[in-house]
């Protein structure tokens, strides 16, 4: 049988009913994972997911009572804990390095059951847009091999995409979920911040960070997120976010003026137009205003990197990474390891977080953004009196091919122009395939006020039925 | 010291030349892109609360922490339960 076309629902119930076996579904996934490994998606499978499937199994026969997630596996991105497993974040810096404990994620996952298939592929401490930045070579577009997958959790959208697994989590601090869901065509959701754990997990910029699933259909995802979801003593930026579903009979799109502005003359702005002319029979639409908006990418450039910096101060060729065989003293263990061990798009990071936090410019660039996120944040708060989601294109464009941005950063960072507002204002946002352009998929975002995540599974479900991607 | 270097020194890391060059412009194209955050004009007001509420802190109990082998073990070099690292103080 065929599972790669079938949700985690479809896996979860067949399994449950008896139509199929744990082990017979991991079997299956394991073989597609070496079938496919030429787009690099999924860069371990760990070896003990078939003894486990074959415990769920073993649980589902003997009549006791089994999780919501029994027997579907799921993978993980590189950067998530999992006790004796390696991680690496993408980096050849953490080569060998194996979690000492389990992240929250995980343990949440386990105790539902589920079966941690492997570790999917990502850019480099997920900082990218297109998971060309990683130790283990490029994640090829799921769709087509010459575009990227985009990034950072390129690796989970291509694995999800491709068929190699149902569901993947990912990590999103200004797109990492979206855009390559996008690129790749299925369903990716960042929630409010503080809905998930984010203990065990690799911190980039801890007060954007979010991990959350990618999986083909919007329920799969909504799914996983309230398995995943909750507050945790280990995490004390976790709150209760109420995710039991809010019908309403009429929804209300907002269409962000300035979004619109910025969406300028690139080429998916007429697909975008038609979906909304398509969308005007089911949802009541409005325009909404969030004007600064627009200044979040620049704000984002300045928040992520001065956290990262300070996150990845941790990384010295002493307690966990790879030493510099140079290192003479102290000081050369941590400049010559840190030197060796971090890529380039790293690198520019740490430098422009150390820059933005740097005496003399700390008030003009790091303040002057915690601001205007308050502001951008005030702002989104007004919009959502007006609406219940604001929709707006996922990313610009389709996937670009592989080596087209990798010399232009500020080209590179643009992918994330629609997609960091979200995390700039800590609200929830979901891509939702919804047309393809020259083959490629394109996405469409909704974004919903803060704790509002269960209003934005309902408008996303609606959508799936009358405008999503068939 | 110029800014390159500054910064190379702030974040503990060292660039070759050649690198240095290539950074140096990837970097003044990046700042210019930051900066239209300084130009902003905020003229009005904004309160100036954290965006992370802090309010609620588990209690302050001690619990047993990660046994040492677990904490050492992905240390590139280490000896009787602790870390080493070249000679620090003579």
């Amino acid at each position: 049988m065929d599972f790669s076309k079938l949700t985690v629902i479809e896996i979860r119930d067949g399994i449950k009913n008896g139509k199929f076996s744990s082990e017979e579904v991991v079997k299956f996934f394991i073989d597609k994972c070496e079938e496919k490994k030429d787009l690099n998606a999924v860069i371990e499978v760990f070896g003990d997911a078939l003894d486990r499937a074959k415990k769920i199994d073993k649980k589902i026969a003997s009549g006791q009572k089994v999780g919501v997630l029994a027997g579907v596996p799921i993978a993980i991105k590189d950067n998530i804990m999992f006790e004796g497993k390696k991680m690496g974040c993408a980096s050849k810096f953490l080569q060998n390095f194996v979690s000492p404990y389990t992240s929250t994620v995980v343990k949440k996952l386990l105790a539902e059951d589920a079966v941690i298939l492997g570790r999917t592929n990502m850019d480099e401490f997920a900082m990218g847009s297109s998971c060309e930045n990683t130790c283990y070579g490029v994640c090829h577009n799921a769709i087509d091999s010459e575009f990227v997958a985009g990034g950072s959790s390129g690796g989970s959208a291509a694995a999800v995409a491709g068929g190699l697994v149902p569901c993947a989590l990912g990590t999103d601090t200004g797109g990492s979920i979206r855009q390559p869901a996008s690129l790749n065509g299925v369903v990716g959701v960042k929630p409010t911040y503080g809905t998930v754990s984010r203990f065990g997990i690799v911190a980039f910029a801890s007060s954007l960070d979010q991990c959350s699933p990618i999986a083909k259909t919007v329920e799969d995802c909504e799914l996983v997120l309230k398995v995943i979801a909750g507050k945790d003593e280990h995490d004390l930026t976790t709150i209760s976010n109420d995710l039991s579903c809010v019908q309403k009979s009429k929804y209300r799109l907002g269409v962000c003026r300035q979004v619109m502005e910025l969406l300028g003359r690139s080429a998916s702005k007429d697909k975008f137009y038609a979906l909304l002319e398509r969308l005007s029979e089911t949802f009541d639409i409005v325009q909404v205003d969030v004007p600064h908006i627009k200044n979040s990418l620049a704000c984002y450039y300045i928040i992520a990197p001065a956290e990262a910096t300070s996150n990845l101060a941790r990384f010295d060729g002493v307690k966990y990474t790879v030493r510099s065989q140079d290192a003479k003293d102290l000081e050369s263990v941590y400049v010559q390891s840190r030197s060796e061990g971090f890529g380039r798009e790293v690198k520019r990071r740490i430098m422009l977080g150390n820059y933005v936090l740097s005496s003399g410019y700390f008030d003009a660039y790091y303040n002057k953004a915690k601001r205007v996120q308050r502001l951008i944040k005030k702002e989104f708060k007004s919009a959502f009196e007006h609406c219940d989601c604001i929709i707006t294109p996922t990313t610009a464009g389709t996937a670009f091919k592989i080596g087209e941005k990798l010399s232009d950063p500020v080209g590179m960072y643009l992918e994330d122009v629609f997609t960091v507002p979200a995390n700039i204002a800590g609200v929830p946002a979901i891509s939702v395939p919804y047309d393809e352009m020259n083959g490629l998929p394109l996405g469409v975002q909704f974004i919903a006020d803060e704790k509002n995540d269960a209003l934005m599974f309902e408008v996303a479900k609606l959508f799936e039925k009358v405008g999503g991607a068939k | 010291m110029d800014t390159i270097e500054h910064l190379e020194f702030l974040s503990k890391l060292k660039f070759s030349d050649e690198e240095r060059k290539k950074f140096e412009k990837e970097f003044g194209d990046i700042v210019s892109f930051v900066n239209e955050i300084t130009e902003l004009d905020l003229s009005d007001d904004l309160d100036k609360d954290q965006p992370i509420g802090l309010d609620e802190l588990r209690a302050d109990e001690p619990s047993p922490s990660m046994p040492r082998e677990q904490v050492l073990q992905n240390a590139p070099k280490q000896k009787d339960g602790c870390y080493v690292t070249p000679l620090v103080v003579e």
